[in-house]
């Protein structure tokens, strides 16, 4: 069980990484999390069912989407719209945990991922429940923080 | 050579019309199966390529693909499926289903560039 | 048509293909090979994997070989990546190319991209040489006085090699704003690196399996970012046979992140600003 639940956390944080480094060209490094409480702009979540549940969650400040969207769709900052931008950070939620489902699919437990939601704001704090099991970490470099969760529900 | 996307991410979209402007192509833009339908239908079913995404809201891609094979009108256009679904069951399924080629999220321009000129047959020896 | 793929068949096609075509195929791109079988099966109207299995190593299928490199090896190419390579052509190389050249020492100099893709290392190579060029005022050393054959195994990348054309996407990876603006022309979305530019990089289809000798010598080869896939046996005969291509004092590039243990028995190592590069080992008699 243990075991599992950082085979899926491990899988999802890759899956950010490796998406990002391939749609944006973001060599992103991987650090562990210590600012749960900081405020982010785009916080998008998906849920995975199955064998675990779980729910995975990418944060990250407006003007870094920016930069990241920017790179992943060739179109330049100041020309991007609001749409295209969360359509991007959704994208890449999107492909990371589709990532990690196939990855566990493989070792033959089956899943189920839902749609990605995104909650939009200016500085929104990211809440959880207490005693809850999670993994949370910081992608980060060239100028980009993302700030990527795994929580078991 | 015209070819279609069908996913609902406009992003993707975008993405992929970049890769196909370089190969001088035309690339129309579906963001669910029923426009796919309706784009389909207005070229009279002459499209060169369609590219499928496999989860999207209403008739999954692999649903779409499954009516396109089984449509008289239709089912000898070459599909490729370009999703994040890369589980070794979904790959044989869709090629099963009858797609021709299967392009895994997330891809760089060449992976995706390339495996387009080869389910279109150029640059194949 | 009994087409469900068992973990013990593909672990026989996978152990085939590592013997048979030199690739470690990395886990993350064993979908790859899926892809691939499942498309030779339907093709092959044969009723199951077992049956491709042994008609593919019956038949001893190079077609099918190449085509398994070329699907695992296709990789992201970035305008001048790693930068160090084009840092020690123009600092170290060019300065010597072009004393030589002047002084009717050497007639051409000629590199070699071995693993191109879609052409963006042979440009960067090209564009390094010009901006140089332009850059100390040089008028009596042509361009032309440069060859660079650029190879992949792969038709389909050659095809967008050769026609120069950049999406707006591509662009942006690696390339200074400064040079996007003076060696292409922008159409609509699309990117076309100046004439200029590419008359001096010839592309040619080439597998790194076979021999090198048709291709002649160079002076400075790359080989960058695809022998990563390539088994222990395979990676030390292409350091074999790319030491025996480079012209004494020539110079050969890996990616910044491939460390062998074995380069050393046929390079000698250089370091320069951050950058590893290898030449060509001298055999003291």
């Amino acid at each position: 069980m243990e075991n599992y639940q950082r085979i899926l956390a491990n899988n999802f944080l890759n899956g950010v990484s490796e998406t990002i480094l391939t749609m944006t060209g973001f060599d992103l490094d991987l650090y562990e999390c210590e600012f749960l409480e900081k405020e982010y702009d785009i916080s998008g979540i998906i849920f995975m069912s199955g064998f675990k549940n779980a729910a995975f969650n990418i944060s990250i400040s407006q003007r870094e989407a920016l930069i990241l969207v920017s790179y992943m769709t060739g179109i330049e900052q100041d020309k991007l719209s609001d749409q295209e931008i969360t359509d991007g950070i959704m994208e890449i939620l999107n492909v990371s945990a589709g990532r990690a489902k196939s990855k566990i699919e493989d070792l033959e437990k089956k899943f189920k991922i839902s749609t990605p939601m995104l909650i939009i704001g200016k500085e929104l704090l990211f809440k959880i429940k207490n005693n809850i099991d999670f993994f949370e970490y910081r992608l980060g470099g060239n100028n980009v923080n993302i700030r990527i969760g795994i929580y078991y529900i | 050579m015209r070819l279609l996307s069908v996913d609902d991410s406009m992003v993707v979209r975008k993405i992929i019309k970049a890769a196909v402007a370089v190969l001088d192509f035309d690339l129309e833009e579906a963001e669910n199966s029923i426009e796919a339908f309706e784009i389909l239908d207005k070229f009279n079913g002459v499209i060169d390529l369609v590219l499928l995404d496999w989860n999207m809201p209403g008739l999954s891609g692999y649903e779409l693909l499954n009516a396109l094979k089984k449509d008289i009108k239709y089912r000898e256009i070459p599909v490729m499926m370009v999703t994040a679904e890369s589980s070794k069951e979904s790959i044989v399924n869709a090629i099963e289903a009858g797609a021709v080629n299967y392009m895994v999220k997330p891809f760089t321009m060449e992976e995706l560039i390339k495996k387009i000129m080869e389910c279109i047959g150029k640059g194949e020896a | 048509m009994n087409s469900t793929l068992t973990d013990s068949e593909f672990k026989l096609f996978k152990k085939y293909i590592e013997e048979k075509c030199g690739i470690d195929i990395p886990e993350e791109k064993s979908y790859l090979i899926e892809i691939r079988l499942s498309k030779i099966l339907a093709d092959s109207g044969l009723r199951s994997y077992e049956e491709l299995f042994y008609d593919i190593r019956q038949r001893d299928d190079k077609f099918v070989s190449e085509k398994i490199i070329d699907s695992i090896t296709t990789n992201e190419t970035l305008w001048f990546r790693d930068k160090s390579p084009w840092i020690v052509l123009e600092e170290l190389m060019l300065p010597i190319f072009i004393s030589e050249i002047r002084n009717n020492k050497r007639d051409k100099v000629r590199i070699w991209s071995a693993a191109s893709s879609t052409g963006q290392e042979a440009y960067s190579t090209a564009i390094c040489i010009d901006n140089y060029l332009n850059k100390n005022e040089i008028k009596d050393v042509d361009i032309s006085k440069f060859e660079i054959l650029a190879t992949d195994i792969s038709n389909e990348v050659l095809e967008v090699a050769k026609n120069g054309k950049y999406d707006s996407i591509s662009i942006i990876r690696g390339l200074d704003p400064n040079y996007k603006n003076k060696y292409f022309d922008k159409n609509n979305m699309v990117w076309q690196i100046k004439k200029n530019i590419s008359k001096i990089v010839k592309f040619q289809r080439f597998n790194l399996q076979n021999s090198f000798m048709l291709l002649g010598n160079f002076d400075v080869i790359f080989c960058r970012y695809v022998l990563i896939y390539f088994s222990d046996k395979l990676r030390k005969d292409i350091f074999s046979k790319i030491s025996f291509s480079l012209n004494n004092h020539g110079t050969f590039f890996l990616g910044a992140s491939e460390i062998y243990t074995d380069t050393e028995n046929y390079f000698d190592i250089h370091r320069y600003k951050n950058g590893i590069h290898y030449k060509r080992k001298v055999i003291q008699k």
